[in-house]
Protein backbone atom coordinates (compact mmCIF):
# COMPACT_ATOMS: atom_id res chain seq x y z
CA UNK A 1 0.00 0.00 0.00
CA UNK A 2 1.30 3.37 -0.84
CA UNK A 3 1.63 6.46 1.48
CA UNK A 4 -1.25 7.83 -0.15
CA UNK A 5 -3.68 4.74 0.38
CA UNK A 6 -2.73 4.90 3.53
CA UNK A 7 -3.50 8.31 4.32
CA UNK A 8 -6.92 7.61 2.32
CA UNK A 9 -7.71 4.80 4.59
CA UNK A 10 -6.63 6.66 7.81
CA UNK A 11 -8.34 9.70 6.56
CA UNK A 12 -11.80 7.49 6.28
CA UNK A 13 -11.70 4.84 9.04
CA UNK A 14 -10.90 8.58 11.55
CA UNK A 15 -14.08 10.50 9.71
CA UNK A 16 -15.80 7.37 10.45
CA UNK A 17 -15.03 6.67 13.77
CA UNK A 18 -15.06 10.38 15.12
CA UNK A 19 -18.82 10.69 13.53
CA UNK A 20 -20.21 7.19 15.19
CA UNK A 21 -18.36 8.30 18.64
CA UNK A 22 -19.88 11.79 18.60
CA UNK A 23 -23.60 9.95 17.68
CA UNK A 24 -23.34 7.52 20.15
CA UNK A 25 -22.55 10.32 22.77
CA UNK A 26 -25.57 12.28 21.41
CA UNK A 27 -28.04 9.37 21.43
CA UNK A 28 -26.59 8.35 25.30
CA UNK A 29 -26.71 12.43 26.09
CA UNK A 30 -30.76 12.21 24.91
CA UNK A 31 -31.29 9.35 26.43
CA UNK A 32 -29.82 9.71 30.08
CA UNK A 33 -31.48 13.41 29.83
CA UNK A 34 -34.65 11.56 29.62
CA UNK A 35 -34.72 9.20 32.18
CA UNK A 36 -33.11 12.31 34.50
CA UNK A 37 -35.55 14.77 33.78
CA UNK A 38 -38.58 12.33 34.09
CA UNK A 39 -37.71 10.40 37.49
CA UNK A 40 -34.88 12.33 38.92
CA UNK A 41 -36.29 15.94 38.48
CA UNK A 42 -34.70 18.77 39.94
CA UNK A 43 -36.45 20.04 43.06
CA UNK A 44 -37.01 23.44 43.05
CA UNK A 45 -35.42 25.33 45.01
CA UNK A 46 -37.13 26.85 47.79
CA UNK A 47 -36.98 30.39 48.23
CA UNK A 48 -37.40 31.50 51.66
CA UNK A 49 -40.12 34.28 52.55
CA UNK A 50 -37.64 36.75 53.39
CA UNK A 51 -37.94 38.89 49.64
CA UNK A 52 -38.32 41.97 50.11
CA UNK A 53 -41.69 42.09 48.24
CA UNK A 54 -43.25 39.72 50.45
CA UNK A 55 -41.96 40.99 53.42
CA UNK A 56 -42.43 44.91 52.70
CA UNK A 57 -46.22 44.41 50.58
CA UNK A 58 -47.06 42.10 52.66
CA UNK A 59 -49.98 43.22 54.95
CA UNK A 60 -49.22 40.73 57.84
CA UNK A 61 -46.97 42.60 60.63
CA UNK A 62 -47.48 39.89 62.79
CA UNK A 63 -45.63 37.05 60.68
CA UNK A 64 -42.29 38.88 61.83
CA UNK A 65 -43.24 38.64 65.25
CA UNK A 66 -43.71 34.80 65.75
CA UNK A 67 -40.06 35.47 66.63
CA UNK A 68 -38.80 31.76 65.26
CA UNK A 69 -36.64 33.23 63.06
CA UNK A 70 -34.15 35.46 64.79
CA UNK A 71 -32.49 36.84 61.87
CA UNK A 72 -35.82 38.31 60.66
CA UNK A 73 -34.94 41.49 60.97
CA UNK A 74 -31.37 41.45 59.44
CA UNK A 75 -32.86 39.97 56.59
CA UNK A 76 -35.27 42.35 56.04
CA UNK A 77 -32.33 44.91 56.07
CA UNK A 78 -30.51 43.24 53.58
CA UNK A 79 -34.22 42.42 51.51
CA UNK A 80 -34.82 46.42 51.89
CA UNK A 81 -31.52 47.18 50.57
CA UNK A 82 -31.02 44.69 47.82
CA UNK A 83 -34.57 46.04 46.95
CA UNK A 84 -33.29 49.94 47.33
CA UNK A 85 -30.08 48.47 44.49
CA UNK A 86 -32.72 47.18 41.83
CA UNK A 87 -34.70 50.20 42.11
CA UNK A 88 -31.25 52.57 41.86
CA UNK A 89 -30.62 50.21 39.00
CA UNK A 90 -33.63 50.60 37.28
CA UNK A 91 -33.70 54.44 37.80
CA UNK A 92 -29.99 54.29 36.23
CA UNK A 93 -30.61 52.50 33.53
CA UNK A 94 -33.76 54.69 32.49
CA UNK A 95 -31.87 57.76 31.76
CA UNK B 1 50.12 38.12 33.86
CA UNK B 2 47.78 36.64 31.47
CA UNK B 3 45.82 39.46 31.18
CA UNK B 4 45.49 39.35 27.23
CA UNK B 5 44.56 35.86 27.62
CA UNK B 6 41.74 36.40 30.69
CA UNK B 7 40.36 39.32 28.48
CA UNK B 8 40.37 37.07 25.12
CA UNK B 9 38.48 34.42 27.57
CA UNK B 10 35.74 36.91 28.62
CA UNK B 11 35.50 38.50 24.63
CA UNK B 12 35.34 35.24 23.52
CA UNK B 13 32.20 33.95 25.78
CA UNK B 14 30.13 37.27 25.59
CA UNK B 15 27.09 37.10 23.52
CA UNK B 16 28.20 39.27 20.67
CA UNK B 17 30.79 36.69 19.49
CA UNK B 18 28.93 33.73 19.42
CA UNK B 19 25.57 34.72 17.84
CA UNK B 20 24.66 32.86 14.69
CA UNK B 21 22.47 34.65 12.31
CA UNK B 22 19.72 32.03 12.90
CA UNK B 23 20.01 32.68 16.54
CA UNK B 24 19.54 36.67 15.84
CA UNK B 25 16.56 35.67 13.40
CA UNK B 26 14.51 33.35 16.01
CA UNK B 27 15.67 35.99 19.65
CA UNK B 28 13.43 38.83 16.71
CA UNK B 29 10.70 35.93 16.53
CA UNK B 30 10.39 35.80 20.29
CA UNK B 31 10.40 39.52 20.50
CA UNK B 32 7.64 39.74 17.90
CA UNK B 33 5.67 36.74 19.98
CA UNK B 34 6.23 39.26 22.72
CA UNK B 35 4.97 42.20 21.25
CA UNK B 36 1.72 39.95 19.95
CA UNK B 37 0.87 39.18 23.26
CA UNK B 38 1.73 42.75 25.22
CA UNK B 39 0.54 45.19 22.79
CA UNK B 40 -2.07 43.34 20.37
CA UNK B 41 -3.53 41.30 23.43
CA UNK B 42 -2.94 37.88 21.47
CA UNK B 43 -3.53 35.13 23.82
CA UNK B 44 -1.20 36.63 25.52
CA UNK B 45 -1.47 34.06 28.07
CA UNK B 46 0.36 31.63 25.80
CA UNK B 47 2.50 33.97 23.79
CA UNK B 48 4.34 35.81 26.65
CA UNK B 49 5.97 32.39 27.94
CA UNK B 50 6.23 30.80 24.17
CA UNK B 51 8.05 34.23 23.08
CA UNK B 52 10.21 34.18 26.19
CA UNK B 53 11.31 30.86 26.00
CA UNK B 54 12.12 31.49 22.48
CA UNK B 55 14.27 34.41 23.43
CA UNK B 56 16.05 31.84 26.11
CA UNK B 57 16.50 29.13 24.05
CA UNK B 58 18.55 31.17 21.27
CA UNK B 59 21.19 32.59 23.66
CA UNK B 60 24.42 31.04 22.48
CA UNK B 61 26.61 29.20 25.20
CA UNK B 62 23.65 29.37 27.97
CA UNK B 63 22.31 25.82 27.03
CA UNK B 64 19.02 26.83 28.77
CA UNK B 65 17.01 24.49 26.60
CA UNK B 66 19.73 21.94 26.65
CA UNK B 67 18.56 19.01 28.81
CA UNK B 68 22.18 17.17 29.30
CA UNK B 69 23.93 20.37 30.03
CA UNK B 70 21.07 20.80 32.99
CA UNK B 71 19.30 23.77 31.56
CA UNK B 72 16.59 24.59 32.86
CA UNK B 73 13.72 24.70 30.09
CA UNK B 74 15.57 21.87 29.24
CA UNK B 75 14.47 20.13 32.38
CA UNK B 76 11.06 21.38 32.22
CA UNK B 77 10.88 20.31 28.47
CA UNK B 78 12.43 16.33 29.26
CA UNK B 79 10.19 15.93 32.23
CA UNK B 80 6.90 17.34 30.91
CA UNK B 81 6.50 17.91 27.30
CA UNK B 82 8.56 15.13 25.96
CA UNK B 83 6.37 12.41 27.88
CA UNK B 84 3.05 13.98 26.82
CA UNK B 85 2.90 14.98 30.82
CA UNK B 86 1.73 18.40 30.83
CA UNK B 87 -0.81 18.14 28.14
CA UNK B 88 -2.95 15.70 30.13
CA UNK B 89 -2.66 18.39 33.33
CA UNK B 90 -3.67 20.93 31.10
CA UNK B 91 -6.70 18.96 29.98
CA UNK B 92 -7.60 18.38 33.58
CA UNK B 93 -7.61 21.59 34.31
CA UNK B 94 -9.05 22.41 31.17
CA UNK B 95 -12.36 19.94 32.31
CA UNK B 96 -12.72 21.72 35.56
CA UNK B 97 -13.67 24.97 33.65
CA UNK B 98 -15.90 23.16 31.19
CA UNK B 99 -19.49 23.87 31.81
CA UNK B 100 -21.00 20.91 29.28
CA UNK B 101 -24.57 22.43 30.44
CA UNK B 102 -24.95 24.08 26.65
CA UNK B 103 -23.92 20.58 25.09
CA UNK B 104 -26.28 18.43 27.44
CA UNK B 105 -29.20 21.29 26.41
CA UNK B 106 -28.71 20.67 22.73
CA UNK B 107 -26.85 17.46 21.81
CA UNK B 108 -27.31 17.52 18.23
CA UNK B 109 -24.21 20.19 18.04
CA UNK B 110 -22.09 17.04 19.10
CA UNK B 111 -21.99 16.28 15.31
CA UNK B 112 -20.62 19.92 14.70
CA UNK B 113 -17.68 18.97 16.83
CA UNK B 114 -16.90 16.18 14.61
CA UNK B 115 -17.45 17.87 11.82
CA UNK B 116 -14.58 20.12 12.63
CA UNK B 117 -12.72 17.11 12.48
CA UNK B 118 -11.95 16.82 8.73
CA UNK B 119 -9.41 19.38 8.65
CA UNK B 120 -6.95 16.59 10.24
CA UNK B 121 -7.27 14.36 7.79
CA UNK B 122 -6.97 16.62 5.31
CA UNK B 123 -3.81 18.02 6.00
CA UNK B 124 -2.63 14.40 6.97
CA UNK B 125 -3.49 13.94 3.57
CA UNK B 126 -1.59 17.01 2.06
CA UNK B 127 1.34 16.11 5.07
CA UNK B 128 1.81 13.12 2.76
CA UNK B 129 2.00 14.09 -0.32
CA UNK B 130 4.29 17.59 0.70
CA UNK B 131 6.34 14.05 1.87
CA UNK B 132 6.84 12.25 -1.90
CA UNK B 133 8.00 15.92 -2.97
CA UNK B 134 11.99 15.78 -2.98
CA UNK B 135 13.13 18.63 -0.47
CA UNK B 136 10.69 17.49 2.44
CA UNK B 137 10.66 14.25 4.34
CA UNK B 138 7.21 13.95 5.96
CA UNK B 139 6.35 10.04 6.67
CA UNK B 140 3.15 8.94 8.20
CA UNK B 141 3.81 9.54 12.01
CA UNK B 142 4.63 13.27 10.81
CA UNK B 143 1.54 13.59 8.58
CA UNK B 144 -0.74 12.54 11.46
CA UNK B 145 1.07 14.98 14.34
CA UNK B 146 0.85 17.87 11.30
CA UNK B 147 -2.71 16.83 10.84
CA UNK B 148 -3.87 16.95 14.35
CA UNK B 149 -2.96 20.68 14.32
CA UNK B 150 -6.40 20.89 12.61
CA UNK B 151 -7.84 20.06 15.98
CA UNK B 152 -7.04 22.93 17.16
CA UNK B 153 -6.12 22.25 20.17
CA UNK B 154 -2.89 22.67 21.44
CA UNK B 155 -2.36 19.94 24.45
CA UNK B 156 -3.75 17.38 21.91
CA UNK B 157 -1.21 18.45 19.62
CA UNK B 158 1.31 18.27 21.89
CA UNK B 159 0.12 14.98 23.13
CA UNK B 160 0.11 12.81 20.33
CA UNK B 161 3.79 14.96 18.48
CA UNK B 162 4.78 13.43 21.45
CA UNK B 163 4.03 9.77 20.97
CA UNK B 164 4.45 9.81 17.02
CA UNK B 165 6.77 12.27 16.21
CA UNK B 166 8.69 13.90 18.91
CA UNK B 167 11.40 15.48 16.72
CA UNK B 168 8.54 17.80 15.20
CA UNK B 169 7.22 18.84 18.65
CA UNK B 170 8.83 22.42 18.12
CA UNK B 171 7.31 23.61 14.85
CA UNK B 172 3.91 21.46 15.82
CA UNK B 173 3.40 23.27 19.19
CA UNK B 174 4.04 26.80 18.01
CA UNK B 175 2.08 26.26 14.80
CA UNK B 176 -0.97 24.73 17.10
CA UNK B 177 -0.44 27.59 19.80
CA UNK B 178 -0.47 30.55 17.11
CA UNK B 179 -3.18 29.31 15.08
CA UNK B 180 -5.49 29.05 18.64
CA UNK B 181 -4.54 32.70 19.44
CA UNK B 182 -5.31 33.15 15.86
CA UNK B 183 -8.67 32.50 15.58
CA UNK B 184 -10.12 35.64 15.53
CA UNK B 185 -8.46 36.67 12.40
CA UNK B 186 -8.62 33.33 10.57
CA UNK B 187 -11.98 32.12 11.25
CA UNK B 188 -14.36 35.09 10.36
CA UNK B 189 -13.33 35.41 6.52
CA UNK B 190 -14.04 31.70 6.01
CA UNK B 191 -17.22 32.10 8.11
CA UNK B 192 -18.82 35.01 6.24
CA UNK B 193 -17.69 33.06 2.45
CA UNK B 194 -19.77 29.91 3.57
CA UNK B 195 -23.04 31.67 5.06
CA UNK B 196 -25.26 34.63 3.73
CA UNK B 197 -26.51 37.02 5.79
CA UNK B 198 -30.06 35.67 6.14
CA UNK B 199 -28.63 32.38 7.89
CA UNK B 200 -25.79 34.86 9.76
CA UNK B 201 -29.15 36.40 11.63
CA UNK B 202 -30.68 33.30 12.67
CA UNK B 203 -31.39 33.57 16.04
CA UNK B 204 -31.99 30.15 18.17
CA UNK B 205 -34.13 28.97 20.82
CA UNK B 206 -33.08 29.46 23.95
CA UNK B 207 -30.81 26.58 26.00
CA UNK B 208 -33.06 24.25 28.50
CA UNK B 209 -32.05 24.03 32.42
CA UNK B 210 -29.44 21.19 32.68
CA UNK B 211 -29.72 19.84 36.16
CA UNK B 212 -26.87 18.63 38.13
CA UNK B 213 -27.21 15.25 37.86
CA UNK B 214 -27.01 15.01 33.83
CA UNK B 215 -24.38 17.05 34.67
CA UNK B 216 -22.49 14.54 36.89
CA UNK B 217 -23.77 11.85 34.53
CA UNK B 218 -22.26 13.43 31.12
CA UNK B 219 -18.37 12.90 31.80
CA UNK B 220 -18.92 9.46 32.87
CA UNK B 221 -21.10 8.09 30.19
CA UNK B 222 -18.41 10.15 27.62
CA UNK B 223 -15.70 8.39 29.57
CA UNK B 224 -17.43 5.19 29.27
CA UNK B 225 -17.97 4.94 25.63
CA UNK B 226 -14.28 6.33 25.68
CA UNK B 227 -13.11 2.67 27.43
CA UNK B 228 -14.96 1.04 25.08
CA UNK B 229 -14.50 1.92 21.74
CA UNK B 230 -11.28 4.13 21.91
CA UNK B 231 -8.89 2.76 24.75
CA UNK B 232 -6.03 5.18 23.35
CA UNK B 233 -8.23 8.15 23.56
CA UNK B 234 -9.23 7.67 27.31
CA UNK B 235 -5.32 9.35 28.70
CA UNK B 236 -6.79 12.76 27.15
CA UNK B 237 -10.50 12.34 27.26
CA UNK B 238 -9.51 10.62 31.05
CA UNK B 239 -8.13 14.11 32.35
CA UNK B 240 -10.43 15.74 30.73
CA UNK B 241 -13.67 14.08 32.25
CA UNK B 242 -11.77 14.09 35.08
CA UNK B 243 -11.64 17.82 35.71
CA UNK B 244 -14.66 17.84 34.58
CA UNK B 245 -16.49 15.33 37.28
CA UNK B 246 -14.33 17.24 40.16
CA UNK B 247 -16.28 20.93 39.02
CA UNK B 248 -19.89 19.12 38.16
CA UNK B 249 -20.10 16.62 41.50
CA UNK B 250 -19.64 19.55 43.78
CA UNK B 251 -17.75 17.96 46.49
CA UNK B 252 -14.49 18.39 46.15
CA UNK B 253 -14.48 21.98 45.36
CA UNK B 254 -11.11 22.69 46.75
CA UNK B 255 -9.78 20.18 43.64
CA UNK B 256 -11.83 21.61 41.49
CA UNK B 257 -10.42 24.93 42.52
CA UNK B 258 -6.92 23.91 42.16
CA UNK B 259 -7.48 22.22 38.85
CA UNK B 260 -9.11 25.66 37.39
CA UNK B 261 -6.33 28.03 38.43
CA UNK B 262 -2.66 26.87 40.17
CA UNK B 263 -2.46 23.65 38.52
CA UNK B 264 -3.47 24.99 35.23
CA UNK B 265 -1.60 28.57 35.45
CA UNK B 266 1.85 26.66 36.60
CA UNK B 267 1.51 23.70 33.98
CA UNK B 268 1.15 26.74 31.65
CA UNK B 269 3.97 28.68 32.41
CA UNK B 270 5.96 25.43 32.18
CA UNK B 271 4.29 24.03 28.82
CA UNK B 272 4.64 27.97 27.09
CA UNK B 273 8.61 27.75 28.05
CA UNK B 274 8.78 24.49 27.01
CA UNK B 275 7.17 25.01 24.04
CA UNK B 276 9.09 28.56 22.73
CA UNK B 277 12.85 26.82 23.76
CA UNK B 278 11.65 24.21 20.63
CA UNK B 279 12.24 27.06 18.29
CA UNK B 280 15.78 27.09 18.24
CA UNK B 281 17.97 28.49 15.29
CA UNK B 282 19.11 25.34 13.91
CA UNK B 283 15.84 22.61 14.28
CA UNK B 284 13.74 25.37 13.58
CA UNK B 285 14.68 27.24 10.59
CA UNK B 286 14.16 24.66 7.94
CA UNK B 287 11.48 23.95 5.11
CA UNK B 288 9.91 21.16 6.71
CA UNK B 289 8.91 23.93 9.15
CA UNK B 290 7.14 26.38 6.59
CA UNK B 291 5.41 23.08 5.44
CA UNK B 292 4.23 22.62 8.87
CA UNK B 293 2.93 26.11 9.30
CA UNK B 294 1.35 26.07 6.06
CA UNK B 295 -0.46 22.76 6.55
CA UNK B 296 -1.47 23.67 9.86
CA UNK B 297 -3.50 27.08 8.40
CA UNK B 298 -4.80 24.79 5.78
CA UNK B 299 -6.05 22.13 8.18
CA UNK B 300 -7.94 24.38 10.57
CA UNK B 301 -9.47 26.66 7.91
CA UNK B 302 -10.82 23.24 6.52
CA UNK B 303 -11.95 22.41 9.96
CA UNK B 304 -14.17 25.42 9.87
CA UNK B 305 -15.33 25.48 6.54
CA UNK B 306 -16.65 21.76 7.21
CA UNK B 307 -17.99 22.63 10.36
CA UNK B 308 -20.23 25.45 9.00
CA UNK B 309 -21.35 23.32 6.23
CA UNK B 310 -22.08 20.31 7.95
CA UNK B 311 -24.51 23.13 10.42
CA UNK B 312 -25.98 24.22 7.03
CA UNK B 313 -26.81 20.78 6.05
CA UNK B 314 -28.34 20.56 9.41
CA UNK B 315 -31.11 23.20 8.96
CA UNK B 316 -32.45 21.36 5.81
CA UNK B 317 -33.40 18.38 7.86
CA UNK B 318 -34.42 20.41 10.65
CA UNK B 319 -36.84 23.12 9.78
CA UNK B 320 -38.15 23.55 13.37
CA UNK B 321 -35.32 24.03 15.08
CA UNK B 322 -32.91 26.34 13.14
CA UNK B 323 -29.53 26.54 14.10
CA UNK B 324 -27.05 29.57 13.23
CA UNK B 325 -24.58 27.86 11.06
CA UNK B 326 -21.46 30.40 12.84
CA UNK B 327 -22.36 27.74 15.87
CA UNK B 328 -20.38 25.49 13.61
CA UNK B 329 -17.06 27.31 13.41
CA UNK B 330 -16.94 26.41 16.92
CA UNK B 331 -16.30 23.01 16.38
CA UNK B 332 -12.60 23.56 16.22
CA UNK B 333 -11.91 23.29 19.93
CA UNK B 334 -9.81 26.62 20.82
CA UNK B 335 -12.43 26.84 23.58
CA UNK B 336 -13.49 29.48 24.42
CA UNK B 337 -12.44 31.57 21.74
CA UNK B 338 -13.95 29.75 18.72
CA UNK B 339 -17.15 30.11 20.34
CA UNK B 340 -16.09 34.40 21.27
CA UNK B 341 -15.76 34.91 17.63
CA UNK B 342 -18.75 33.02 16.62
CA UNK B 343 -20.73 35.54 18.50
CA UNK B 344 -18.92 38.23 17.49
CA UNK B 345 -19.31 37.60 13.76
CA UNK B 346 -23.37 37.16 14.73
CA UNK B 347 -23.71 39.99 16.58
CA UNK B 348 -21.85 42.15 13.59
CA UNK B 349 -25.67 41.16 11.31
CA UNK B 350 -27.96 41.23 14.52
CA UNK B 351 -26.26 43.17 17.83
CA UNK B 352 -29.64 41.52 19.63
CA UNK B 353 -28.63 37.70 18.56
CA UNK B 354 -26.41 35.87 21.74
CA UNK B 355 -24.64 33.33 20.48
CA UNK B 356 -22.12 32.51 23.13
CA UNK B 357 -23.81 29.66 24.79
CA UNK B 358 -24.64 28.21 21.36
CA UNK B 359 -21.72 28.02 20.22
CA UNK B 360 -20.18 26.66 23.36
CA UNK B 361 -22.13 23.65 22.83
CA UNK B 362 -19.68 22.88 19.79
CA UNK B 363 -17.11 24.66 21.05
CA UNK B 364 -16.66 21.16 23.89
CA UNK B 365 -17.59 19.05 21.54
CA UNK B 366 -14.59 20.07 19.49
CA UNK B 367 -12.71 18.95 22.28
CA UNK B 368 -14.07 15.89 22.73
CA UNK B 369 -14.09 15.35 19.06
CA UNK B 370 -10.48 15.67 18.45
CA UNK B 371 -9.24 13.83 21.19
CA UNK B 372 -11.49 10.97 19.66
CA UNK B 373 -9.34 12.06 16.34
CA UNK B 374 -6.18 11.93 18.73
CA UNK B 375 -7.08 8.52 19.97
CA UNK B 376 -7.57 7.26 16.53
CA UNK B 377 -4.14 8.12 14.87
CA UNK B 378 -2.25 6.74 18.11
CA UNK B 379 -4.23 3.69 17.70
CA UNK B 380 -4.05 3.35 13.63
CA UNK B 381 -0.76 4.96 12.77
CA UNK B 382 1.97 2.50 14.56
CA UNK B 383 -0.08 -0.37 13.24
CA UNK B 384 0.57 1.10 9.43
CA UNK B 385 4.08 2.50 10.48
Amino acid sequence: MSVMQQGLVLMVTGIAVVFAFLIILIIITKFLSVVVQKYFPEKAVQIKPTSPVVQLSGSTPGSTGRGSEPATGAQIGAGAQIAAAIAAAAAYSKR
Amino acid sequence: MDLGRALQGFWESTGLVNFTWGQTVMILVGLGLLFLAIKKKFEPLLLVPIGFGAILANIPLAEIANFTENGFIGILYHSGVENGLFPLLIFMGVGAMTDFGPLIANPRTLILGAAAQFGIFVALLGALALGLTPWIDFNLFDAASIGIIGGADGPTAIYVTSRLSPNLLGPIAVAAYSYMALVPIIQPPIMRLFTTKKERMIKMEQLRHVTQLEKILFPISVLIVCIILLPTATPLVGALMFGNLAKESGVVNRLSDTLQHALINIVTIFLGLSVGSKMQADEFLKLETLGILVLGLIAFSIGTMTGVLLAKLMNKFSRHHQINPLIGAAGVSAVPMAARVVNKVGQEENPHNFLLMHAMGPNVAGVIGSAVAAGILLAIVPVFG
